[in-house]
């Protein structure tokens, strides 16, 4: 055992090393084992995701992390597109927060669960009920109530069926971002594979050395040595 | 135990800390490559993909989860070139999976590559010694070390960024702690089965180290 550790230290045996190191099925039996142990799971890190749908004339929220467990009093905060802060909250022990809109700008919403891990996502002017004043940069000094929706003045069966629409909508987008966060097989094998091109590549250029190296050799000393 | 750049970027000090950590890890690299040679490219990229796929076991722990990090074992096997191992990995986990983000890859290929090292320069030696148990108590302190390590800068550089993180940076060290002991087991048993079955992997030293194998 120890001659087999100390004594061959030669580039041949090197070479011989990465030949066996390939040929061995063993080598690729622990690969398997990885491949189907993290093919059973799902979870990934502590990463927070942020939903931030609206909803009549309000963003309401839902922070989990992505195990799906909620990111319970996490610091909300609500930015405009200039970086001025439009307002502050807190998310509920579900993970839920709501913010109500008194303008029509994109609102940038910040939630940071106090442990390092933070989002950003941004709400678009676009989804936002067109009654809304426009964002004219200024925060009034006195808060003023909410401008009440248009919708409900104008029939109430209609209103009705958008914020049913809206809620169906904001299930919706849930579906999406928990689907586009699983972590899938084929991410795990383009990981692989790309580690596999690299290889590929770190072969190339070191062969291309060696082999310059190698002729270097061979015009000098006539004897034909790996470097 | 990956830093998140959202945590980094809002502070003047945190972008100062992405930098510094985006400086290092390229110096790293840059002796990491050099280390490796045409026979070791294949160990590099097998630890790199272990490395990357590492993080998505997840052990339960109390109330949270931890995952295995590997970064002992990697250092353990690969020395410095484990800089370039672990950048690989990391950025792959960026991208695929969006752990870290791209941004904060400096800081978290410091953050673990760094213990990983200093574990590689440490005890590789004697992982390889006459002794088994020697061997295998140097297989769970590289794992241990690793993770420890690991935790005492990943605490530094938040700390550094975020001071109102400070109280939380100290239990989070305090909660992984836990990790670094099932850490040092699967490196310890990753030892012992090398030391079975592929003994010439944990004797593949470093370009320079080669030397010192003949020697002793």
């Amino acid at each position: 055992m120890r001659d087999s550790l100390v004594g061959r230290v030669s580039n041949s045996s090197h070479r011989r090393l990465v030949g066996r190191l390939f040929k061995s099925s063993r080598v690729w039996l622990v690969t398997l084992a990885l491949l189907s142990v993290f093919s059973a799971t799902t979870a990934l890190g502590h990463r927070i995701n942020v939903i931030a749908p609206v909803q009549g004339t309000a963003i309401t929220g839902e922070a989990y992390f992505v195990d799906g467990s909620p990111a319970r009093g996490a610091a909300v905060t609500v930015l405009d597109p200039a970086g001025q802060t439009l307002g502050q909250t807190t998310t509920d022990s579900e993970g839920r927060f709501s913010f109500p809109l008194r303008f029509r700008c994109d609102h940038r919403i910040v939630v940071d669960a106090g442990d390092g891990h933070a989002k950003t996502v941004t709400v678009s002017a676009g989804e936002m009920p067109r009654t809304l004043p426009a964002w004219d940069g200024e925060v009034p000094a006195s808060d003023q109530a909410a401008p009440t929706t248009a919708p409900s003045e104008s029939g109430g069966e209609l209103a009705a069926q958008l914020t049913a629409l809206q809620g169906q909508l904001a299930e919706l987008r849930k579906e999406v971002a928990r689907y586009e966060n699983k972590v899938r097989l084929h991410d795990v094998l383009g990981g692989i594979g790309c580690i596999l091109g690299l290889m590929g590549l770190a072969f190339y250029f070191l062969g291309v050395r060696r082999r310059e190296k190698a002729e270097g050799h061979v015009q000098q000393t006539s004897t034909p040595r790996n470097g | 135990m990956h830093i998140y750049e959202s945590a980094l970027t809002v502070s003047t000090a945190g972008i100062g800390v992405l930098g510094a950590g985006a400086a290092l890890a390229a110096a790293g690299t840059a002796v990491g490559l050099r280390k490796i040679d045409y026979e070791r490219v294949p160990q590099v990229a097998l630890l790199s993909a272990a490395f990357f796929v590492a993080s998505l076991v997840h052990v339960p722990m109390g109330v949270t989860s931890v995952h295995l990090v590997l970064n002992g074992l990697v250092g353990l096997l690969l020395g410095w070139a484990a800089f370039p191992a672990i950048l690989i990995a990391l950025f792959l986990q960026a991208v695929f999976f969006g752990t870290g983000g791209l941004l904060a890859l400096g800081v978290n290929t410091m953050t673990m590559a760094a213990p990983a090292v200093a574990v590689g320069c440490l005890l590789s030696n004697a992982t390889r010694g006459k002794s088994e148990a020697a061997a295998l108590v140097a297989g769970f302190a590289a794992g241990a070390m690793g993770i420890l390590l690991g935790l005492v800068l990943w605490a530094a550089a938040m700390t550094a960024a975020r001071p109102e993180f400070q109280t939380f940076s100290q239990a989070a060290v305090v909660a992984h702690s836990g990790l670094a002991v099932i850490e040092g087991l699967v490196t310890a048993s990753a030892v012992a089965f090398l030391r079975k079955v592929r003994p010439e992997l944990l004797e593949a030293p470093l370009a320079p180290a080669r030397l010192e194998v003949t020697d002793a």
